[in-house]
């Protein structure tokens, strides 16, 4: 256990000098600057989830990780926790970035805890796609990976606008609203699968791997 | 005892395999691991340190076998990678700090005071160092953890002859403690001529032997002599022939038997192992100068 705090202890030291880059970014993608500040919260969980395990993905880096005295298992259990924690403080940061914005701008400030929910859960399921891609490709691939990912987001996030505004997702938007435990729940039963799922297959593909 | 064993070691990569490898690494001793360039050195170590996954055969360090997935072990070997494995836009403080917290046994009063012999700045970072001052940041971090075993891929290759020396010196001092051992790797000789106690000596991929040093140098011997004492049979208990305008010098596997078939016919001296390593490198190759 004290391992992985090591080991996600080492991703936050490695994220360090990207800070002021992702406060810029979160800044110009906030709704300080811009009308609508939807893409903010796909692109900079997105962009901490990448740079995160952009960080040691070089061979070098990876060698200098197995030769450590940890299990395999853990290097890449760590990297799910430190993902899921980065991108839980980047989505934070997202809202009170916001809640800033639209108080400057002399707007009440409103949470919408199912749609903030669902957004948050959209986000753990692109991990759970992301992290075993990134493991296959390797780090010279990932880098193709990252542009369909960022080009992903951006349409993703147009597509989604779309999506929730048609009426039968209106409908099931309804249905959610009527019965936020149970929707809740459910949501996040789905991703807590799909995070298993998608570490036993990253686990399975790092464990075969020569470095 | 051993501090290290390796039983049938076998990997493909297609073009280049690892064939049935065993040898051992006796506790107390420094053991050099000798071979041309991509003789499989680097390859049995990132084996042994869990990098590359094990195909066939086993390996225990310290008593523990070694599996792809298991990482404790490691926490008694200190690895010297011949190339840069830290983070180059750290500083060596930070990566210090990354690495300490990983080790029960870290001394940070032991790892100061090799930053300090070695003069490296903490806060200088790791990109902006030469490559023998990289090379001195993985000694320190490596011995800061008190290893019982000390694996070490040629971690001499392009440092200068002062730097080299100091560093014999400083694994001699390290060796003083008879539960310490080393696995040193190397393809510059004449640095295990000074202080290995026994040798492993890979060739493309196979086993060509792993014995004391003293018993190697006492067993094998140059033969230099006439070029026509050398016939088809001669050839046959020659490891390798150099002949030149003059004569002939060769490797032979066993000096009493050379001393019987040439008699005093020929000069018979004590090879060095960079020779042995040249002569069984070349093979059957006869080279002509």
């Amino acid at each position: 256990m004290s391992s992985l705090i090591h080991l996600v202890r080492k991703d936050l030291l490695l994220l360090q000098r990207y800070i002021w880059l992702l406060c810029i970014y979160a800044v110009v993608f906030s709704g300080f600057v811009q009308s609508d500040s939807s893409p903010l919260y796909g692109m900079l969980p997105g962009m901490v989830l990448i740079l995160a395990l952009n960080a040691d993905m070089r061979l070098p880096s990876q060698q200098f990780l197995v030769n450590l005295p940890v299990r395999r298992s853990f290097l890449v259990l760590s990297k799910y926790v430190s993902a899921f924690a980065l991108m839980l403080v980047a989505f934070a940061f997202c809202m009170l970035l916001n809640a800033g914005a639209d108080l400057v701008h002399g707007q009440a400030v409103t949470i919408h805890p199912v749609q903030l929910l669902s957004i948050l859960l959209t986000q753990i399921l692109f991990m759970a796609i992301y992290i075993p891609l990134y493991y296959w490709l390797g780090l010279n691939g990932a880098q193709y990976l990252n542009v369909a990912m960022i080009i992903v987001v951006m349409i993703g996030s147009q597509l989604a606008t779309d999506l929730l505004s048609r009426e039968d997702t209106l409908r099931l938007s309804e249905a959610m609203t009527a019965h936020p435990a149970i929707a809740g729940l459910l949501g996040v039963c789905v991703a807590a699968l799909a995070v298993v799922i998608s570490f036993g297959v990253s686990n399975n593909i790092f464990a075969r791997r020569d470095l | 005892m051993n501090a290290l064993e390796v039983k049938g070691l076998g990997k493909n990569y297609g073009n280049f395999a690892l064939r049935n490898l065993s040898f051992s690494v006796p506790q107390g001793y420094i053991t050099g691991l000798i071979g041309p360039n991509g003789a499989g050195k680097s390859t049995v170590i990132k084996t042994i340190m869990g990098m590359v996954l094990l195909e066939k055969g086993r390996i225990s360090v310290l008593g523990q076998p070694v599996t792809g997935s298991e990482g404790s072990y490691k926490q008694y070997i200190g690895y010297i990678s011949d190339e840069n494995i830290y983070y180059e836009y750290l500083t060596m403080e930070q990566m210090k700090r990354i690495v300490a917290p990983f080790y029960e046994r870290w001394d940070e009063a032991l790892f100061t005071q090799y930053m300090e012999l070695f003069e490296l700045p903490k806060r200088k970072k790791i990109k902006d160092c030469s490559k023998g001052m990289k090379m001195k940041f993985a000694i320190a971090l490596a011995l800061a953890h008190h290893p019982t075993l000390l694996i070490m891929d040629e971690p001499t290759a392009g440092l200068d002859p002062v730097f080299r020396r100091e560093l014999l010196d400083l694994l001699a001092e390290y060796i003083l403690d008879e539960n310490n051992t080393i696995l040193f790797s190397t393809h510059l000789t004449t640095d295990l001529d000074r202080v290995a106690d026994y040798v492993t000596f890979l060739n493309r991929g196979e086993l060509v032997f792993s014995d004391s040093k003293d018993e190697v140098l006492e067993h094998y011997v140059i033969v230099k002599g006439s070029g026509e004492l050398l016939d088809a049979d001669v050839r046959r208990e020659l490891v390798g022939v150099r002949e030149t305008a003059v004569g002939f010098e060769a490797l032979a596997k066993d000096r009493v038997k050379a001393q019987a078939l040439f008699g005093d016919n020929v000069l018979l001296e004590r090879p060095t192992l960079e020779e042995i390593m040249y002569f069984t490198a070349k093979g059957g190759k006869v080279t002509h100068v």
